[in-house]
């Protein structure tokens, strides 16, 4: 049972307020998110979880039980917490064995207890046969998973990861994707996980919460946060997005530089921002919506990234990869919409910018 | 063909500045350092033309050179106890705590490092003298003792002088190991579920051992070579060291003493040469590297509580240490008669009979000062130029080539400045005055060449690091616009480095500008050292004009480091 409520959180570094008014309850077992840019509080939040930051006001408690408030601070080393740190922070001092046995030792455990359960998790995380070796003598995905290991061996309730796999290559950190969930599952924890990556997000997360310049955008499961993203900040940071102004018009949205319109039955009216993902429109020579002139087209493999220029303003368009064969630059197309997203407009140009 | 032949001939060429240079530099420390070493060992064991250790069982037998052996063993290595004892907390509470004013608290410990070491033995000769100390007659009638409680001309006294003037250079490597440790470490500790103190225990000292042992090595060795303490505290209790006992024995002027204080620079020499090895070759690779994958704030250690009561203690330390010896000198500058107070009040009145500016004056009026201030000027700029000319090119060497080589100079320069002054000097004295065809003694470059193998490390490791943060590829953009590496060194990297090159020749101008050891040994009519002089009028002549002299010294350093500061924007203090 681990249930994290976090009352009125806000946090302020001198006169510089990092995090305002952060509410939310993580439910036992959830894997959560903290998903933004750099800077935007996520990893503050996650330390004043962890205990290494006390907030300015507001309360935590983990199981029912107050950790932070204005009367009470549990410091980190009472809290019985996993956390997995952005640089590893694997003691260069001690072997893995060492490393991953500390928590136990702390505890007091007897020896041979303590090495039945550092062999268990080292063989978890893959890492048995590493057990004496220093780790500078361990690549970074090793240490990283010396670092896991070292998180999960006092059997946690709960498990912090600090950007855990920012410093691994592509596909590493790709397959510890999976692994990490794999291991969540296992043991049944709660994880609370902070990351700058929309994709790690999407991958693992039962929960996303999306944080920008201290504030929560949006929470909701990574497909609400991908359809369904309640603001143009949400929409740009998670996933690619083009962003067309326009003016709702009788049924229809008149998408002002592109001298073209959509269907539109929506509430809102005026001024509006149009968005459309660049995978949710497919090219045709026949039919659709809207028409362009292609501008040009990358190759990529799985996927053909093209931009088409309608009017003047160019609108990227994720394409199937054979589409790269049937078209060529310059050529008249289509466009098919198959679903887009209205914003109201406030009048700036700044998609970055935040509901308050 | 032929144009491939012309590539050729230009890549050698290329690589040609780089060994001459190189050979240049070399050549300079051969000479000057590595020759006269060696020079002193070989004439050490061959003193009577053939292989002997003649000198050595003379030197040894004679019991006031043995004590003087034990004395510097036991001064130097309880120094380095109390020295690490007392820099460790500091750095700790300076570095990792809320004490109040940690700021001006590290300015202040890391400037004494830039002090004379003789202005503290200045002072506490005054403030702990056994009969007339003030200190000492203040204690016996605060605590009605029936005598003076301290004597500073004792092996305690030279313990407690040197431990109070080097401890800054254990706190200096401590505090810089501190920074670069990833606090993320000891976080990692802390929600395994270790107390702090176990933190400190089992992760953070353990990481810091490495940096604490080359601490301590650097006390010891710098206390047991330090001739300026020795001389003025323990000559007048016949407390002697090494150094003390060779400067002596060169004095003395005849071949014996020189073969005599040889054989005794030797045992300094394979000590301090003995530790630098271990520091640098053992500890040294030890060295736990982390470098944190983002900048994160230090974790600052909440003192709760004992934030007041620590912040406290911190200062009394500070008033011992730094405050009151400094007073007392500047103060002493400004008596006529040191048996009385300064100011004293009789029936109400002020009396200032005591208050004198007369050794100010005489400071700044009589010639042989000043000739001696403008000797040490030129001296010292001369030196840290040149020195920081080395240096550029030096760290230019070490961090952007793979010139095969390139390291021997840098060894030959650490080993220079871990040796101790006196040796240094008396090596340079026993080689240079004619014997082997170069005869510079009695001349300014006998001095500058002891002080730039002495202090030239300082302002290398400065321009070095400075180097390391500097991407090569901006020199590589100007290489690949066609200009030679000498161009581009003078147009790409000397501006990025110019605030480390500052302050490079300052480390080494300080030193050099107040020099006493080498300055002592290697002096001539002409070439007469402000360290020198200071040293002659606190020893032979007046107190006071001594005094005044260190407090002029004084203010120089705290001069220097707020221009240091301004020319450098912030970036550099001492």
């Amino acid at each position: 049972m681990s249930t994290i409520t976090i009352k009125n959180v806000t946090k302020a570094f001198g006169d510089v307020v990092v995090l305002k008014e952060f509410d939310q309850v993580f439910q036992d077992k959830e894997f959560i998110t903290l998903l933004g840019p750099s800077g935007c509080g996520k990893t503050t939040m996650l330390r004043m979880i962890a205990g290494f930051e006390k907030p300015t006001s507001g309360e935590i408690s983990i199981d029912g039980k107050v950790v932070s408030s204005e009367k009470t601070f549990v410091p980190p080393e009472r809290r019985d917490i996993g956390m997995v740190f952005q640089s590893y922070a694997v003691w260069p001092h001690m072997t893995v064995f060492d490393n991953v046995a500390y928590p136990l030792k702390i505890k007091k455990l007897d020896k041979a207890t303590i090495k039945q359960k550092v062999e268990w998790i080292l063989d978890a995380v893959h890492l048995s046969q590493y057990a004496n070796r220093m780790p500078n003598q361990l690549s970074g995905g090793q240490q990283q998973r010396v670092a896991l290991g070292r998180a999960l061996v006092a059997e946690p309730k709960l498990l912090l990861l600090d950007e855990p796999l920012s410093n691994l290559d592509a596909k590493l950190r790709e397959s510890m994707r999976f692994e990490i969930k794999e291991i969540q599952k296992n043991f049944g924890i709660t994880v609370v996980y902070v990351t700058h990556d929309q994709t790690e997000a999407m991958a693992m997360s039962d929960r996303v919460i999306v944080i920008n310049r201290g504030i929560i955008q949006q929470v909701g499961s990574p497909l609400e946060i991908y359809r369904h993203p309640a603001n143009q900040f949400v929409a740009d940071f998670v996933g690619k997005i083009n962003f067309i102004k326009g003016q709702v018009k009788d049924g229809r949205v008149e998408l002002t530089g592109l001298g073209q319109s959509l269907a539109y039955d929506g509430p809102l009216t005026g001024q509006v921002v149009v968005a459309i993902r660049p995978e949710n429109i497919r090219l045709s020579l026949e039919k659709g919506e809207l028409h362009g002139k292609i501008h040009s087209m990358f190759y990529l493999g799985d996927v053909n990234d093209c931009r088409i220029d309608i009017n003047g303003e160019q609108v990227r368009v994720i394409a199937d990869s054979h589409s790269y064969d049937a078209l060529y630059g310059n050529e008249d197309v289509f466009l098919q919409v198959r679903e887009f997203l209205v914003y109201e407009d406030d009048g700036s140009d700044d998609h970055t910018k935040i509901v308050t | 063909m032929a144009k491939a032949t012309a590539a050729v001939r230009e890549k050698r060429f290329y690589l040609d500045v780089k060994w001459i240079i190189i050979l240049a530099i070399v050549a300079f420390l051969v000479v000057f350092e590595v020759f006269p070493m060696l020079y002193l060992v070989y004439r050490a064991f061959m003193s009577e033309g053939s292989f002997s250790l003649e000198a050595f069982r003379r030197v040894y037998t004679y019991p006031i050179n043995w004590s003087a052996l034990k004395n510097t063993l036991i001064t130097g290595g309880l120094s380095m106890i109390f020295g690490v004892m007392i820099a460790f907390p500091l750095a700790w509470l300076v570095g990792r705590t809320n004490l109040y004013g940690k700021k001006f608290f590290r300015t202040l410990f890391v400037m004494t490092y830039m002090v004379p070491p003789y202005v503290g033995a200045m002072a506490w000769l005054r403030l702990l003298n056994p009969s007339v100390g003030n200190l000492n007659v203040f204690l016996k009638n605060l605590f009605n003792l029936a005598e003076n409680p301290f004597n500073i001309y004792s092996v305690g006294g030279l313990v407690w002088v040197l431990t109070s003037f080097y401890y800054p250079y254990a706190f200096i490597t401590i505090s810089r190991a501190m920074e670069k440790m990833d606090p993320s470490l000891e976080e990692a500790s802390k929600i395994s579920g270790a107390s702090p103190l176990k933190t400190v225990m089992t992760v953070t000292l353990p990481m810091m051992a490495p940096s604490l042992v080359a601490a301590a090595l650097l006390v010891f060795v710098s206390a047991a070579s330090c001739y300026g303490i020795p001389s003025i505290i323990g000559a007048p209790g016949q407390v002697h060291t090494v150094t003390t006992r060779i400067i002596e024995f060169v004095n003395i002027g005849s071949q014996e003493g020189l073969t005599d204080a040889t054989t005794l620079a030797v045992f300094l020499m394979v000590v301090a040469n003995l530790v630098l090895y271990v520091s640098t070759f053992v500890v040294g690779k030890k060295q736990y590297i982390t470098v944190s994958g983002k900048s994160t704030r230090p974790n600052i250690v909440d003192l709760g509580k004992w934030r007041l009561p620590v912040t406290l203690l911190v200062v009394l330390f500070a008033i011992i240490v730094v405050v009151i010896p400094f007073a007392t000198v500047a103060l002493t500058s400004f008596t006529v008669n040191m048996g009385k107070p300064l100011l004293s009040f009789e029936n109400g009145k002020l009396i200032t009979d005591n208050f004198t500016l007369k050794f100010w004056e005489r400071i700044a009026t009589r010639k042989a000062i000043l000739s001696s201030a403008k000797n040490s000027l030129v001296f010292a700029v001369l030196a840290a130029t040149i020195g920081i000319l080395i240096s550029c090119v030096m760290s230019y060497l070490l961090q952007r080539t793979n010139v095969r080589g390139k390291s021997i100079p840098d060894f030959l320069i650490t080993v220079g400045s871990g040796t101790p002054s006196v040796v240094i000097a008396l090596a340079l004295i026993m080689t240079m005055s004619g014997r082997f065809g170069i005869n510079i003694y009695n001349t300014m470059w006998i001095m500058i060449i002891a002080y730039l193998i002495k202090y030239l490390l300082m302002g290398m490791r400065t321009v070095v690091s400075a180097m390391s943060q500097i991407h090569p590829s901006l020199e590589e953009a100007s290489l690949i616009s066609g200009g030679s590496w000498l161009r581009s060194f003078k147009d790409v990297t000397i501006p990025l480095i110019a605030p480390s090159v500052v302050a490079g020749w300052f480390l080494i101008f300080m030193p050099c500008f107040y020099e006493l050891t080498m300055s002592t040994l290697l002096y001539s009519t002409d070439t007469k050292t402000l360290g020198y002089e200071l040293f002659t009028y606190q020893t032979y002549h007046s107190q006071q004009t001594a005094a005044a002299l260190a407090t002029a010294i004084l203010v120089l350093v705290v001069l220097a480091n707020w221009l240091l500061n301004k020319l450098t924007k912030g970036e550099f203090s001492i």
